[in-house]
Order: structure tokens, then C-alpha cells, then sequence
């Protein structure tokens, strides 16, 4: 049977791409469609030529924006059911021992005296910062060696970046009286905070894994 | 595909039950398989395939794997534990449906 060759194949992604579809992993499912489509059509016809073959499919194919938006929808879904469920799962037995646990050590150490405070906040703050940025300048590293677009990870960036705009929010104590949090509601929110990070950490590392499992033999 | 809207509100059904039965399947694979089943009286577009199957991937019915095939990569579709039973759920409710309308379009045979 004849087989769509590997050019034609890149002049498949180049066709989806000149129709504002970036990202490969949306490019993917679309030129495996258009190929097979091709292919059958060379089942019966084995002398008609690629062009040809891709002209008769194009004049029936469907609008590539719209599926890349239904995409979109669908992994922003998926991805904060996920951010859903791993949180709730902090504030549920048997993790919720630790939570508590957590938060208690906090408000315990948090009142020794100010130089733990400042000091315990300060880390706490810098391995947040750092487990928040790291994940994103591997896979800015991964995008630049693949060179190519992911809307996977573009949907994680958009549901992790309430957890971005919470990780910030430590910045702007720095300029307040600290005593002024010298209090649980404040334990309560820093232990929250870090579980946020510690998710928004696990969120992304998954999703670079999946983009490197997945993408990185085929580019 | 003639009555197009009759069908769309049963495109899951119809996707799930094919993977239930097939095993792993790809897009354009569903495609024909569907136009095969129904002797070309369903043609399923792609526009409303690929987004039926990502909403069922994101509900978690479905899950993915990629494979190298004649020089491209394809992206096969297989039912999730959940997805088993969402087939069951969903044929069940399709025969229900089946037999409320088949009351309602002929209410004699109801009587007899």
C-alpha cells in the first residue's frame, strides 16, 4: 500500500501550521487524520499524486481553529480537576493529620522569637520561589531543544497561574510589620501556600514528563 | 450524514461503545469503522469527533498512547477503568431512551 512519505508528511505539519495552528500537540492528531484520509484514497486510486490526494481531502476538512479551542477547553478541565483533587486530598484523612500537624509546628516555631521568624519565612519563601520557577525554566530548556509549541503546557501555565499570583504574595509581607501576622490565620495560610506550591511543582514536572515521554522520540 | 443532530447528543455513546469493543482505536480509525458499521448512513466529521474525544480524555473515560506509524505519530484512544463502566451507563440510558421514544412515536404498541 502506498504510504505517505516523511516529506510529505512535513509538508502535512507545514499545511496545519500556515493555518495558525502552532501547537504539536494539537498538529499531531490533524496530520495523522489528513494522511490516513490520503492513503485510503490511494487504496483505490495508487496513481494519483500527494497534491492531488490532499486537495480532494482539504475541500472536506474541518475548521482546525475550532479544534484547537475545543483542545484547549478540555485540558484546562482536565488539568484543574487534577489541581482539584490533589488539594482536597491535602485536607482529607489520613493527609490532613499532616496538614494539621504542619500547620501547628508553623504557629509553634513561628512564636520562638523574631530571628526564627525571619529566617523560617525567608526559606520558606525561597524554596517556594524556586520550586515554582524551576519547572518552567526546564520546560522553556525542552521548548527551545524541540523546538516546538506545546498547548499542554500552555493550559498548565494558564491553571497554575493563580498559583503564580499566590506565590508572590509572601513579596508584599516583606515590606509589612511581620508581628502583624503573629497569629494562626496566618500559620493556617502559609501551610496552604506551600501545599499550593508543592502542587503547582507536581502539576508541572508531571506534564514536562509527559511533553519529554511522548514528543521527544518523535522530533 | 442527513440527520446530523439526531446523532450528535449520542457521539459518546457511540464512541465509547467502539473502543468497548475494539480495543485501541485512532481518529480517522472511528471514522471509518462508524461509516462501515452504518453502510455510510453515519459519517462522523472531524469536528466533532476530536473534540468528543478530548472531553472524554479530560473526564477521564479515556486514555492516550502514542505510537511511530509510516513516518508520522498517531494517537491511539482506549477506554479508562472508568470509561468500562461509563459504557454500561451510557448504552443503558441509550436503550432507555430508544424504548421512551419508540413509546412516544407509536403509542399503539404500547397499548396492545
Amino acid at each position: 500500500m502506498k504510504q505517505v512519505t516523511q516529506e510529505e508528511t512535513q509538508e502535512l505539519f507545514n499545511l496545519v501550521e500556515r493555518h495558525a495552528i502552532k501547537y504539536y500537540d494539537v498538529q499531531i492528531e490533524i496530520v495523522d487524520h489528513y494522511a490516513s484520509a490520503i492513503e485510503e484514497i490511494w487504496e483505490n486510486e495508487p496513481d494519483l499524486s500527494f497534491l492531488e490526494a490532499q486537495k480532494r481531502i482539504y475541500r472536506e476538512f474541518w475548521d482546525f481553529k475550532t479544534l484547537e479551542e475545543e483542545k484547549r477547553k478540555a485540558l484546562i478541565k482536565k488539568i484543574n480537576k487534577r489541581i482539584w483533587k490533589t488539594f482536597s486530598s491535602w485536607m482529607k484523612l489520613p493527609r490532613l493529620v499532616l496538614t494539621l500537624i504542619s500547620i501547628g509546628c508553623f504557629f509553634y516555631l513561628y512564636q520562638q522569637s523574631e530571628i526564627i521568624q525571619k529566617y523560617m519565612m525567608l526559606g520558606i519563601f525561597s524554596i517556594g520561589m524556586l520550586l515554582n520557577f524551576y519547572p518552567l525554566w526546564r520546560y522553556f530548556q525542552l521548548k527551545r531543544h524541540l523546538k516546538k509549541e506545546f498547548l499542554l503546557m500552555d493550559c498548565v501555565m494558564a491553571s497554575n497561574s493563580m498559583a503564580l499570583v499566590l506565590a508572590m504574595l509572601p513579596v508584599n509581607w516583606l515590606h509589612y510589620d511581620w508581628s502583624h501576622f503573629y497569629d494562626l490565620p496566618f500559620a493556617i495560610f502559609t501551610v496552604v501556600w506551600v501545599i499550593n506550591i508543592l502542587i503547582g511543582y507536581q502539576i508541572l514536572e508531571k506534564n514536562i514528563q509527559v511533553i519529554k515521554s511522548t514528543y521527544l522520540k518523535a522530533a | 450524514m442527513s440527520n446530523k443532530k439526531l446523532y450528535r447528543g449520542s457521539l459518546s455513546t457511540i464512541i465509547l461503545k467502539l473502543l468497548g469493543d475494539n480495543g485501541r482505536m485512532y481518529g480517522y480509525e472511528i471514522t471509518q469503522k462508524v461509516k462501515a458499521l452504518t453502510a455510510g448512513e453515519l459519517q462522523i466529521t472531524e469536528g466533532a469527533l476530536y473534540p468528543a474525544l478530548h472531553k472524554l480524555e479530560a473526564e477521564g473515560h479515556l486514555k492516550v498512547e502514542f505510537e511511530q506509524v509510516n513516518n508520522r505519530m498517531r494517537k491511539y484512544y482506549a477506554l479508562t477503568e472508568d470509561g468500562t463502566k461509563e459504557v454500561a451507563n451510557k448504552l443503558s440510558e441509550m436503550e432507555q431512551f430508544i424504548q421512551t421514544m419508540q413509546q412516544l412515536l407509536n403509542p399503539k404498541t404500547g397499548l396492545a
